[in-house]
């Protein structure tokens, strides 16, 4: 705590003479904000006092250009101010020394920690040129000046190499990643959770101190990453084929139900008055396609035999009306029982077609008399061998 | 030696065996292959007679024996007025119908 409190003060008191700083790790600022606003500074112990001698002489060797002196110089008076016994004397020196300006500053400094702090773009050298540079960078990087049109270019090659094949799963990802919090499951969030208020609650007692107890953290974090890439593992991932997938897109107009595509047409007149009945509104018309009904060769031209002109060649439709009863829905019924006896009627012709080829062979084979001959002679040993018993 | 018969036309027949009868019972038709007269074009007609009473509008006058035997009266007392002017109903045998049968 210590360590952290005298490099907080060092860096605040850095920062008066604007001077840059050196660059710091990405690891070292989130663990100072984590763990320096909940604690409260214990009383800070005797710090060794520095002597006038020695801060002269780093103050002599300041000036005759030895920059790096600064920082060990900032300290010593902080320690000295710390201690409480030079507080005259120290002050009038930082007074001095911050008035005093450096004459020889190298700008390489300045320059390479802007640099490595600030990472900016390339600078474009002539302005009046914009567009060639512009040009040059989309033909250089696929990615740059992204609009509209790009993406949905990008997004149809990926559907058309197979990697996207299904775009809800893409929007799916989106939304996963729109919410990244809520991807891990609870197990996992609840581990982290109670390790990291362990954690914080060592750091407060002060059994642990805040660099150690962020590498521990880090390290139960790595851990947890790897488990979870192994379960990740273990379930199978999706491959991928780089040859084209086509589109395969269901026929939504298709309705559910099984059987052929009954059409029906009625007529509803509107008429005044609370009766709703009406002659017209009486006939149903029902129409259906032969070749959805699964009938064979035979079993058509029996149904053409049967329908007559309600059949219409060009269409391939069958139309049965009825007008037969007062109501609409008696009709439809009749409609439907109509249309049932017909296809049980046409079913009929396979049986009848079976039994017609089997007794016109048998009439050609009893025309025959070489097959009759044999036939009987067969039979007349089957008599014979038969009688040889009794 | 009988003429031999193609399996063809034999199946062809076969197919529409019984479907006249078929067709008959399926859409409710009445077969009369001979063509004789039956009465069955009167029985499949709806009863129409409803209808045809609807055509003429119930007339009132005729639930009131009042007005009817007023009706009656009137025409009792015209027909007397007129067979004393000599232009009542003709006599048997003595009509226009009875004189242009003897000529």
């Amino acid at each position: 705590m210590r360590r952290t409190l005298l490099r907080n003060a060092t860096l605040y008191t850095r920062n008066l003479l604007h001077q840059s700083a050196p660059a710091f790790d990405a690891s070292t600022r989130p663990q100072l904000r984590l763990f320096c606003s909940n604690e409260t500074p214990p009383p800070v112990p005797q710090i060794d006092d520095v002597d006038n001698k020695e801060l002269k002489a780093q103050i002599e060797s300041y000036f005759k250009g030895d920059e790096q002196v600064l920082p060990s110089i900032m300290e010593t008076i902080l320690k000295r101010k710390l201690s409480g016994k030079h507080e005259d004397t120290d002050d009038e020196l930082m007074e001095e020394l911050r008035m005093r300006p450096l004459d020889d500053v190298d700008d390489r400094d300045f320059e390479s920690d802007f640099e490595n702090i600030h990472d900016t773009d390339e600078e474009i050298d002539d302005l009046y040129n914009a567009r060639d540079v512009v040009m040059k960078r989309m033909v250089k990087d696929e990615y740059f000046n992204m609009d509209d049109k790009k993406w949905d270019d990008i997004v149809e090659d990926g559907i058309k190499h197979g990697l996207l094949r299904d775009t809800k799963e893409c929007e799916e990802i989106l939304e996963d990643m729109l919410s990244w919090d809520k991807l891990l499951p609870d197990e996992i969030k609840q581990k982290v959770e109670v390790k990291f208020n362990e954690l914080g609650d060592m750091c407060e007692k002060g059994e642990l101190e805040p660099e150690e107890a962020y590498e521990q953290f880090k390290k139960f974090e790595d851990e947890i990453v790897a488990e979870y890439l192994d379960k990740m593992e273990k379930e199978e991932a999706p491959q991928f084929d780089d040859t084209t997938v086509p589109d395969k897109k269901k026929d939504l107009d298709d309705p559910p139900g099984e059987g052929p595509i009954l059409r029906w047409q009625t007529r509803v007149v509107f008429a005044p008055g609370g009766d709703a009945w009406h002659p017209k509104n009486r006939k149903v018309k029902l129409s259906v396609t032969v070749k959805e009904l699964g009938l064979s060769k035979y079993q058509f031209r029996r149904l053409r035999e049967l329908v007559g002109k309600r059949y219409h060649p060009g269409r391939d439709e069958l139309t049965i009306t009825s007008e037969r009863f007062e109501h609409r829905e008696e009709n439809r019924k009749d409609c439907l029982r109509t249309l049932l006896h017909l296809i049980e009627e046409a079913g009929k012709a396979n049986k009848l077609v079976d039994d017609a080829r089997s007794s016109y062979v048998k009439e050609r084979l009893r025309a025959n008399p070489a097959f009759m001959e044999r036939l009987h002679a067969k039979s007349m040993r089957l008599r014979e061998s038969n009688q040889v018993p009794a | 030696m009988m003429t031999r018969v193609s399996l063809k036309n034999v199946l062809s027949a076969v197919i529409n065996q019984g479907a006249a009868e078929a067709r008959a019972w399926i859409f409710g038709h009445q077969l009369n292959p001979a063509g004789n007269k039956t009465p069955h074009k009167i029985l499949r007609m709806k009863l129409f007679g409803e209808k045809v009473a609807q055509w003429y509008p119930h007339d009132i006058k005729k639930d009131d024996p009042l007005v009817m035997a007023r009706q009656e009266q009137e025409r009792l007392s015209k027909l007397e007025m007129l067979k004393r002017r000599g232009k009542g109903p003709p006599k048997k045998g003595q009509g226009r119908r009875a004189a242009k049968r003897n000529k």
